[in-house]
C-alpha cells in the first residue's frame, strides 16, 4: 500500500504554475454584527500544500466551512473543479473529492476505530439497506477491499493496535489521526484540515505532516491546512495565506508570510 | 389455566414485541429518531387485517352468503360484525383463500408500514430531538382519533372497531398454528435485523446517530439514511401489528383504533423494552422481549391477585384489584431501574457491526504487518 513507507525523502517545492482546482471568489459571511469573512480570495492548486494562518476569531474556520457546504455564505462564490458549488449540500462535494476535517474532532464516538474509519468508504454497496440485510453477496467483496485499505491507512497513521476500541475512549491527539485516517480513506484529492496538529504530541506533529507532504507529492492530494505550530515543515509548505478579522491580509511563499510584519503585529494585536 | 394456551400467548407476545421493538431499534436506537408514534405503524398491520384482508376474505364468501362480491367488500363496513362472524364460520373452509389472506396481509403492512414511515420522514429529516419526538407523538394521537371516527378505514363504532378474518381457523388449531406463524416472523425479523446490523448499512445508521456532521463530512447523505430508517423501522412496526391481529390473543374477534393505536402497549412497551435490552442493540431486543414476555403473561398474570394479597395493599388505602393490574407495569419500572442501575447500557450493550470477523480483521492486520516487513 501507498501509506506503508514511512520514509521521509528530501522534497522540494516546485513553483510551477499547476492548475487551480479550488478558488473562492469574494466570499463574505456575516454572523449577526460580526463580518467573519470579508471578501476572501484564495487559490488552491492541484497537489499543493497551502497554508492558512491567522489569529483566534480570524475567520478560518468560517471559511472552511462555507467551502466545504456546511454553512451558506452571503456572498461570494465557491469554485471547485471547475463549477460553481456555492450550493451544493457537503455530502455532494464530499462525492467530487473534497474533503474536510474538523479542528474540535468528531468521531462517531460508539463506533469503534475501524468501523469510523470503514464509514468513510466511498460507495459501498452495502450501505442500501433493503439489499444488505438480506443478501450479503452484494457487499463482501467491497467491504473485505475497504477493510484492507482501512487497516493500512490506520497501521500508517499508527492507530493500528485500537482498531477495536471505541472511538469515543481515544485521546484528543489519536482523534486528530482518525479524522485524518478518514479524510484518507474518503480517497479525496483535496483535504481541508482545521488544525491538525492542535492537540497532537510534537513527535506526531512532524510525523504527520512529513506524511501529508508525501501523499501531496506522491499522489497529489491538495491540501489546505490550517496550522500556526507549523515549525520545522514550513519549508514544505507551497503556498501561504494569513487572515485577521475576516480578511486575507498576506499571501505568497510560506516563509515570507510567516514574516510579514502585518502578520507578526495581527498575532500580537490578536 | 391451560399451559398450552399459556405457552401460545407467550410465545406470541415474544413475537409480537420482538418484532414491534426491533423496529423502533432500528429507528430509534441505531439511527437516532426519537419516535415516540411507533403505535401509528403498528396500527397500520391492525388496519390491514381489519379492514383489507377482511375484504378478500369477504369476497371469497360471498357466493356462499348469497351475495354479490362487490356487496360483501361494501358491507365490511356497513355491516361489520354480523358479515364478518359468517365469513368467519366459511372461511375455515377455505385454505387457499385464508393463506393468501395471511400472506396478504404480511407484504400489504410491510408496504404500507414502509410508506407510512416515508412520510413520516419528510418532518424527521427538518426536526430534531425533542420537536422531533413531540412531532410523531402528535401524528401518532392525531391519526389515532381520525381513525376512531373516520368509518371507512375503522368501521362504525370507535370501540368496537372490524373483525378480523379467522386466517388460521382452517389449520383445525388457530391458536397453535397463529402462535407457529407468529414465531416464524419473529426467526425472520431477527435474521434480518442481525443481517442488518452487520453490515455497512447498520454502521451507517449507528454513523449518522453519533454525529450527523461528521456523516456529512464523510459524504453520507443524512436525509436519505434517516429516510430509510424510517421506513424499515415503520415496516416492521406493522408487521408486528399483523401478528397482533392474527394472534391468539386477538383469535379472530376485533382490532378497534382505540386498542391498535394505544401508545403505551405499542409505543411506550418497545420504548421500555429497548432501553431495557440496550439502545440500538438487536440481542438486547430479541432478550428483553423474552424476559419480558414470559414473566408478564407467566407468572405476573397468573399471581398478580396473589402478590396484591400477600402485600396487604388494602392496608395501605390501595384497592387490591387496581393494584394487581398495575402491577406489570411497577415490576417492568422496577426492573428497568434495576438492570439500569446495574447495566447502564442495557442487558446486551451495543456491540460493533461485525461486516466481517474479528478473525478475519486479525489475520488481515498479520497480513499488513508482514508486508511492510517485507
Ligand atoms: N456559528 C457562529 N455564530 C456566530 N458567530 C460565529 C459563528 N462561527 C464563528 N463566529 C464568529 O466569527 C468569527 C470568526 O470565527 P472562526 O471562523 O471560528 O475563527 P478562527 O477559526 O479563525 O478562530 C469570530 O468572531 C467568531 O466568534
Ligand atoms: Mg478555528
Amino acid at each position: 500500500m501507498a501509506y506503508a513507507n514511512q520514509e521521509h525523502e528530501g522534497l522540494q517545492t516546485p513553483q510551477g504554475m499547476e492548475e487551480v482546482i479550488l478558488e473562492t471568489v469574494n466570499l463574505i459571511k456575516r454572523f449577526g454584527g460580526i463580518t467573519a469573512l470579508n471578501k476572501v480570495n484564495i487559490k488552491l492548486r492541484k497537489g499543493k500544500i497551502t497554508l492558512l494562518i491567522g489569529p483566534n476569531g480570524s475567520g478560518k474556520t468560517t471559511l472552511v466551512n462555507v467551502i466545504s457546504g456546511f454553512i451558506k455564505p452571503d456572498g461570494g462564490k465557491v469554485i471547485f473543479k471547475g463549477r460553481d458549488i456555492t450550493l451544493l449540500p457537503p455530502h455532494e462535494r464530499v462525492k467530487m473529492g473534497l474533503v474536510r476535517t474538523f479542528q474540535i474532532p468528531r468521531p462517531f464516538p460508539n463506533l469503534t476505530v475501524l468501523e469510523n474509519v470503514l464509514a468513510a468508504a466511498e460507495g459501498n454497496p452495502g450501505e442500501n439497506p433493503y439489499i444488505a440485510g438480506v443478501y450479503k453477496g452484494a457487499w463482501i467483496n467491497y467491504e473485505r477491499k475497504a477493510l484492507e485499505k482501512a487497516l493500512s491507512i490506520l497501521d500508517w497513521v499508527g492507530l493500528i493496535a485500537k482498531w477495536d476500541d471505541k472511538a469515543g475512549d481515544l485521546s484528543g491527539g489519536q482523534l486528530k489521526l482518525l479524522e485524518i485516517a478518514r479524510a484518507i480513506m474518503k480517497g479525496a484529492d483535496t483535504i481541508i484540515m482545521d488544525e491538525p496538529a492542535a492537540g497532537v504530541n510534537p513527535r506526531l506533529v512532524t510525523d504527520l505532516f512529513q506524511k501529508i507532504i508525501k501523499l501531496a507529492r506522491e499522489q497529489h492530494v491538495t491540501f489546505l491546512i490550517i496550522e500556526h505550530r507549523i515549525g520545522l515543515v514550513a519549508k514544505y509548505m507551497d503556498y501561504a495565506y494569513a487572515m485577521n478579522m475576516g480578511e486575507v491580509i498576506a499571501e505568497g511563499k510560506p516563509d515570507d508570510v510567516l514574516n510579514n510584519p502585518l502578520v507578526l503585529e495581527s498575532y500580537l494585536g490578536g | 389455566m391451560n399451559v398450552e394456551v399459556l405457552l401460545e400467548e407467550i410465545i406470541s407476545f415474544i413475537g409480537i414485541y420482538y418484532i414491534l421493538t426491533a423496529g423502533l431499534n432500528v429507528k430509534a436506537g441505531m439511527t437516532g429518531i426519537p419516535d415516540f408514534g411507533h403505535a401509528m405503524f403498528f396500527a397500520v398491520g391492525g388496519i390491514v387485517v381489519g379492514n383489507l384482508s377482511a375484504r378478500i376474505a369477504a369476497a371469497a364468501a360471498a357466493s356462499q352468503l348469497h351475495v354479490s362480491a362487490w356487496q360483501a367488500v361494501k358491507m365490511v363496513i356497513s355491516n361489520n360484525t354480523e358479515l364478518m362472524a359468517r365469513v368467519n364460520e366459511i372461511l375455515p373452509h377455505m385454505p387457499g383463500v385464508s393463506i393468501i389472506i395471511i400472506l396478504f396481509s404480511v407484504i400489504a403492512a410491510l408496504i404500507l408500514g414502509g410508506l407510512l414511515g416515508w412520510l413520516a420522514s419528510y418532518p424527521a429529516l427538518r426536526l430534531r430531538g425533542d420537536y422531533l419526538a413531540i412531532m410523531l407523538l402528535a401524528a401518532s394521537e392525531g391519526t389515532r382519533i381520525f381513525a376512531m371516527y373516520y368509518k371507512p378505514l375503522m368501521g362504525k363504532t370507535p370501540t368496537v372497531g372490524l373483525t378480523v378474518p379467522n386466517a388460521f381457523g382452517f389449520t383445525g388449531n388457530a391458536g397453535l398454528w397463529s402462535t407457529i406463524f407468529i414465531l416464524i416472523l419473529a426467526l425472520l425479523v431477527y435474521i434480518y435485523a442481525e443481517r442488518l446490523y452487520h453490515s455497512p448499512s447498520g454502521r451507517l445508521f449507528r454513523a449518522v446517530r453519533d454525529d450527523e456532521a461528521s456523516a456529512e463530512a464523510i459524504g453520507k447523505d443524512i436525509a436519505k439514511v434517516r429516510r430509510d430508517a424510517m421506513i424499515i423501522g415503520s415496516a416492521l412496526a406493522a408487521l408486528a401489528g399483523v401478528a397482533y391481529s392474527f394472534s391468539p390473543w386477538i383469535a379472530g374477534s376485533s382490532v378497534a383504533a382505540i386498542s391498535i393505536f394505544d401508545r403505551v402497549l405499542w409505543t411506550f412497551w418497545p420504548w421500555a423494552l429497548m432501553i431495557l435490552g440496550g439502545m440500538s442493540s438487536n440481542k438486547g431486543a430479541a432478550l428483553s422481549s423474552v424476559i419480558l414476555g414470559a414473566l408478564l403473561i407467566g407468572p405476573i398474570r397468573i399471581y398478580k391477585n396473589d402478590i396484591a394479597a400477600a402485600l396487604h395493599v388494602e392496608s395501605l388505602g390501595i384497592d387490591p384489584g387496581n393494584f394487581a393490574n398495575a402491577l406489570e407495569y411497577i415490576l417492568v419500572a422496577a426492573l428497568i431501574i434495576i438492570v439500569l442501575f446495574v447495566k447502564p447500557k442495557g442487558l446486551i450493550p451495543e456491540y460493533p457491526s461485525r461486516t466481517v470477523s474479528k478473525d478475519e480483521v486479525k489475520a488481515t492486520i498479520d497480513k499488513i504487518a508482514r508486508e511492510r516487513a517485507a
